[in-house]
């Protein structure tokens, strides 16, 4: 192993400032860290322009940064569901956002599991919501880590064994550190750090490169043509076309429901402030967009075919593409500088996640089932204590299970959260629903897509759905919502039937709008 | 009893709001736009027309704010 010593001082001078940075955010817009909504909301005190940067911090993560391209990279014109989904979480935001922000400030709700609890009165529905919430949460905390863990092997430090496992640790430690002292100040705070790194040098890529490799017609140029636009589906099938559009509507919808992304937005000062970024923060999604096309420069440069990558690509795959091409075209202390956002775009993202399950078990599992009578600052001491067993939860999984499995997790994550669909923004429209009905069609919904995957044997989350004859492949996450929605529905309509009993809401109509 | 969770006072149309559905039914036609050709800038048509719809997307959502904020619904959905 060579260590890249110029990129590994820029990376680790950037790393300390953004450590200092994340303990003294605990001073910023000071507030009593004894509260929970002080330490897990940030005191709601955000406005647009931090929202912007808390929010794309969600969304604009390490794996996001490297997967997105990696994906183009290796299975080409499949990855632009991530441009797909990019556009559909917008208008998404903008619809049930704004009404969860209302009914929560009305009420002091600090997690949607808060909300499904306030409007049905149903302490089992809420403990799904949440329960779901954490365990969906923990291999998305895994999967930034890993993120982290390639751009350390592209500095030339080793990744194995365990030595290797040290930095990874290290940062770890640091991420833990300022996660409990300062709560989600700390990942706003330095959240602005990785935004200006990740800006500087994603532009400079997609323009950079571009320029070294002849522009951008030679670089599609060399990309083989199949790898350009979808296949064609055959006959008796919608083949990729009909897995494209339900990965996109699928990974729009569970993005929305994942607690970091409602931690983020009730973290806001107001409505408006979720409403402007629903249209402000595609900013951010277009340079992502641009960044994916780093997939096919990373195809057109054959970075995967010199000799030095070779290593890391044999133990990475892929996901070394982005990381490949900074060290191939930039100085060694841009490619730092580059690392650096990259490493950080993945702390912002695992403490905005940990605080979110945080949240969530203290507020909806500790409280209560454990200690209904609990403090204010007993609560918040939970939640710290939590979001440091989230993020540990997460490093073993890391250290002991292949990345492949990894994945595995991350998609049975993302099935089971968007079973929580109809308890939360359905709800956000109507209390039509019956609490047991959302509670068996939950269930029904999480069996289904993970059968799915387990017919599938865990390889792809595509099931092919068999619709007389006719064959609709699609993300298992969007078939196992339909049967939820159905079971949720049907069940209703008969429990409304059989009596007259209505659920306790303790919410208005007005509630929701101001 | 109000089940839709509405404001009381009646708002007149708000039909602006179905215009967010245009990127999801644009963007579910993938047979519309997954071919090579037309390029921009050398940038094969499937991906540049996806691109676009990013911004565009962020215009109607825009136009759909203003439009609420200016009828005097700050915004709400419907």
């Amino acid at each position: 192993m060579n260590v890249n010593w110029s990129a590994l001082i820029v990376f680790t001078v950037i790393f300390v400032f953004v450590t200092v940075l994340g303990f003294v955010a605990a001073h910023w817009r000071r507030g009593d860290m004894n509260l929970l909504h002080e330490w897990g909301l940030g005191g709601s005190r955000f406005g647009t322009f931090m929202t912007w940067f808390l929010m794309g911090g969600d969304f604009f993560t390490a794996s996001a940064m490297v997967a997105l391209p990696a994906l183009v990279f290796g299975a080409g014109a499949m990855g632009a569901f991530g441009i797909t989904y990019s556009a559909f979480i917008f208008p998404v935001l903008f619809v049930f956002a704004p009404r969860l922000w209302s009914v929560a400030r009305k009420h002091g709700y600090v997690t949607a599991a808060d909300f499904v609890r306030g409007r049905y009165g149903n302490r089992w529905l809420a403990s799904a919501v949440a329960l779901t919430g954490l365990v969906a949460t923990m291999p998305y905390i895994a999967l930034q880590l890993v993120g982290m863990q390639v751009v350390i092997a592209a500095l030339g430090l080793e990744t194995k064994g365990l030595v290797g496992d040290l930095p990874l640790i290290l940062a770890f430690v640091i991420l833990a550190g300022f996660t409990y002292t300062s709560g989600l100040r700390a990942p706003a705070a330095i959240a602005v750090v990785k935004d200006i790194l990740l800006y500087i040098t994603g532009i400079a890529a997609v323009v950079g490169i571009p320029m070294a490799l002849g522009g951008y017609p030679a670089i599609f140029n060399h990309v083989p043509i199949e790898k350009l636009t979808l296949p064609s589906p055959g006959p008796g099938t919608l083949g990729n076309y009909s897995i494209y559009v339900t990965l996109g509507i699928g990974s729009a919808l569970s993005w929305g429901l994942y607690p970091h992304s409602i931690t983020g937005l009730l973290s806001a000062n107001h409505r408006r402030a979720i409403q402007r970024n629903a249209f402000l923060l595609p900013i951010y999604t277009l340079v992502i967009g641009l960044i994916m096309l780093m997939g096919y420069m990373a195809i057109s440069a054959q970075v995967a075919q010199k000799a030095e990558f070779e290593g890391l690509f044999k133990q990475f795959g892929s996901t070394f593409a982005v990381p490949a091409l900074y060290l191939n075209f930039f100085p060694s202390w841009f490619a730092g500088l580059a690392f650096a956002g990259i490493a950080i775009g993945a702390l912002v993202p695992a403490a905005i996640m940990s605080i979110a399950a945080a949240n969530l078990f203290s507020r909806n599992v500790y409280r209560e089932f454990c200690r209904p009578d609990c403090t204010a600052q007993q609560e918040t001491n939970v939640a710290k204590w939590v979001s440091l067993l989230v993020k540990f939860g997460a490093l073993i999984i890391v250290f002991v299970l292949p990345s492949q499995y990894m994945v595995n997790l991350q998609l049975i994550g993302s099935i089971a959260i968007i079973q929580t669909l109809p308890s939360v923004f359905l709800s956000l429209y109507t209390r039509w629903f019956n609490p047991w009905a959302l509670l068996v069609g939950w269930a029904c919904g999480l069996v289904t897509g993970i059968s799915m995957l387990v017919a599938l044997g865990f390889k792809s989350p595509y099931y092919p759905l068999d619709i007389g004859g006719f064959a609709v492949p699609g993300y298992a996450a969007i078939y196992a919502f339909a049967i939820n929605l159905v079971v949720a529905v049907v069940l209703t309509v008969i429990i409304k039937a059989a009596s007259e009993a209505r659920s306790q809401d303790e919410t208005v109509a007005s509630d929701y709008v101001v | 009893m109000d089940t839709k969770g509405r404001s009381p006072t009646s708002r007149g149309s708000r039909w602006w709001y179905a215009l967010l559905l245009l990127p999801f039914i644009v963007l579910s036609a993938v047979p519309l736009f997954n071919r090579i050709e037309p390029r921009l800038f050398g940038i094969p048509f499937f991906w540049w027309f996806q691109l676009m719809w990013i911004p565009l997307t962020a215009c109607l959502t825009a136009l759909v704010y203003f439009m609420a904020e200016r009828d005097g619904s700050e915004g709400d959905a419907p």
